[in-house]
């Protein structure tokens, strides 16, 4: 069923049913967004939740010249940006936050993306979407461009130089690259 | 590592997702917990916004008319606002305090209120009656003063006991009045009075409408606190009266007073036309109003640009001209309007005021006498006590040149 956005835009805060359509569409998109971003269940969730009240209570200001997901993650990562900035100031709760994490309850697969995302993390909060959205979102450069509210070309320019910063800090830890390695790339090859 | 193989490393990572079910539970807490919320916010937003959109209608309605007040206050009337209907408007901008009697603050939007009230009636009066009927222009520092003398008297009642309970009914609905501009029914006003009620009418009307308050906030505000300390004052003159005695009247007193104040006194206004033809055609045209000599005064008035009134003291009836003798008939009700002919001219003649020279008896020559010494002592004493409260008071003139500046609106 094709959806109209701009019909949906506008009854959203009118109706209900608009309003749980709305939610239901991007919710599951930005709650893993951000989920990926931050590596927490808890997290990810306030910060959805706080990005939809920002969407919602700046929907009137949405201009509709991009798709509407990604106005929606370009506010995501605001939200998500700051709450970075919080926890930078606040190193206590950035060990909170280390410790919080539900080792218990990941699985395989996130047990080896936690990996790289401690590696993600140390990157700068630009570099962090740029690298979430092109391979875990699977989004286009012009996607990214769009989320990050600039033009392709700076968009590319900044994915190749996530990458290389990403590189640099893998690098870094000698037993990390190897694990990595095992896991997607010599596995791989192996394979 | 190349950059290529990390490329391909990080795209055969999965990427992590949370399970289906949790995030369908998400979005259910989030909209059970927000959308109520949410709703009532936009509601907010709206009205916000149209609170927005007034209060910024409302800012350029104000440096409109304000930077309006301000040039017609530096430099002379803007033609949409009167005098007074700016200068109060300008005055409650700033509300300006000039004065303080024991910390209590005059605002210079009250002596403003009092003064150019006065001046209107002052120039209306002037205008119809003449100079000697009206006296002297208002002085915005006189007013001043008076009211800071008002407030002494006020305080000084207050710290006696004297409690004022007055409820100001009569002075309300006639307020009322002034400010719908409608005279109450049963009052029959002449010409000049009802001309002079509408003038003053829209004086209220322009003050009230620029002062934002609404009529009866601008009663108790602004008027009430007037009659409160005119109130006060005359109840302290006449306690005053009350309890002075004065010496015994002597005879060369009641001598004097009977050979000054037994004159007679004649107010009157008069046409003089060359033509029989033409004083008939006036005569008749004023007799058939309602209001004759009032009209009369009126048509004068208007043509030539003065008070029209003549008072004339007189201690014999043949001291007067011949046509106001002629005009002069006994018993008539005041004012009427009288044609006569004297020294082959024609004369139309108003009599508005007549008292006649008497003969006061000795006894009553007394008695006017010891209450006219009363008000004299009791004016002394008003005066010794003025002088008294004010030095023991804290009286603080903050800004004398604003209520100065007052008579330089024109």
């Amino acid at each position: 069923m094709e959806i109209d956005e701009n019909d949906l835009i506008d009854k959203a805060l009118k109706s209900r049913e608009a309003f749980e359509k709305f939610v239901h569409l991007y919710y599951g998109e930005v709650l893993n967004y951000i989920y990926r971003r931050t590596f927490d269940r808890n997290v990810s969730e306030d910060l959805t939740q706080e990005t939809f009240l920002k969407v919602f209570n700046n929907l009137h200001s949405f201009k509709r010249k991009c798709p509407l997901i990604f106005w929606i993650l370009r506010i995501a990562t605001n939200v998500v940006n700051n709450y970075y900035r919080k926890e930078i100031r606040n190193r206590k709760q950035k060990e909170k936050l280390k410790n919080n994490l539900p080792v218990e309850d990941i699985t395989q697969e996130e047990s080896s993306y936690k990996i790289l995302h401690e590696h993600i993390k140390n990157l700068k909060p630009a570099y962090q979407t740029v690298i979430i959205l092109r391979f875990f979102s699977n989004a286009s450069n012009e996607e990214i461009a769009a989320v990050l509210n600039k033009t392709p070309v700076t968009a590319r320019r900044t994915f190749y130089r996530a990458l290389d910063a990403l590189k640099k800090d893998i690098e870094e830890s000698v037993t990390d690259l190897e694990i990595l390695r095992l896991i997607y790339g010599d596995k791989n090859e192996k394979g | 590592m190349k950059k290529d193989e990390l490329i391909k490393m990080l795209e055969k990572v999965k990427a992590p997702c949370l399970p289906g079910k949790e995030v369908l539970w998400c979005e259910r807490r989030f909209i059970d917990n927000n959308f109520p919320k949410l709703v009532q916010m936009q509601r907010q937003r709206r009205k916000r916004k149209f609170a927005f959109a007034l209060v910024s209608i409302a800012i350029v309605f104000f440096i409109i008319f304000g930077s309006a007040a301000l040039n017609g206050y530096v430099k002379g009337a803007p033609p949409f606002l009167s005098v007074f209907g700016k200068y109060i408007y300008f005055a409650k901008m700033n509300d300006t305090v000039v004065a303080r009697v024991n910390g209590v603050p005059i605002y210079l939007s009250n002596v403003a209120n009092e003064y150019f009230l006065k001046k209107a009636s002052y120039e209306f009066h002037e205008k119809y009656y003449g100079e000697q009927f009206v006296g002297t222009p208002p002085d915005p520092v006189d007013i001043l003063n008076d009211m800071i003398n008002k407030a002494l008297f006020a305080q000084y009642m207050r710290r006696k006991g004297y409690e004022l309970d007055i409820i100001f009914i009569p002075q309300k609905e006639w307020f009322d009045y002034e400010v719908q501009g409608d005279i109450p029914q049963g009052i029959h006003l002449d010409p000049i009075a009802h001309k002079y009620f509408k003038e003053k009418s829209k004086i209220i009307r322009d003050a009230v409408s620029h002062s934002n308050l609404t009529e009866d906030e601008f009663f108790d505000k602004i008027i009430v606190p007037q009659l409160k300390t005119d109130e006060y004052t005359r109840a302290l003159k006449e306690d005053i009266e009350d309890s002075i005695t004065v010496p015994d009247v002597t005879e060369e007193e009641i001598n004097h007073y009977i050979a000054t104040r037994g004159k007679g006194l004649i107010t009157f206004a008069e046409v003089t036309f060359p033509s029989k033809e033409e004083a008939d055609k006036a005569f008749a045209l004023f007799e058939a109003k309602y209001n004759p000599c009032y009209v009369m005064l009126d048509e004068i008035t208007q043509k030539t640009s003065q008070g029209a009134l003549t008072n004339l003291t007189f201690t014999d009836f043949n001291d007067f001209s011949g046509y106001l003798k002629k005009a002069f008939q006994k018993n008539k009700e005041l004012p009427y309007l009288s044609e006569v002919k004297d020294n082959d001219e024609y004369h139309l003649v108003c009599i508005f005021n007549y008292e006649a020279p008497r003969a006061i008896s000795r006894g009553e020559a007394a008695f006017l006498v010891k209450q006219s010494k009363k008000k004299v002592e009791a004016e002394k004493v008003i005066s010794k006590l003025e002088l008294k409260l004010a030095k023991e008071a804290r009286i603080e003139i903050i800004n004398k040149k604003a209520v100065e500046d007052l008579a330089n609106m024109h």
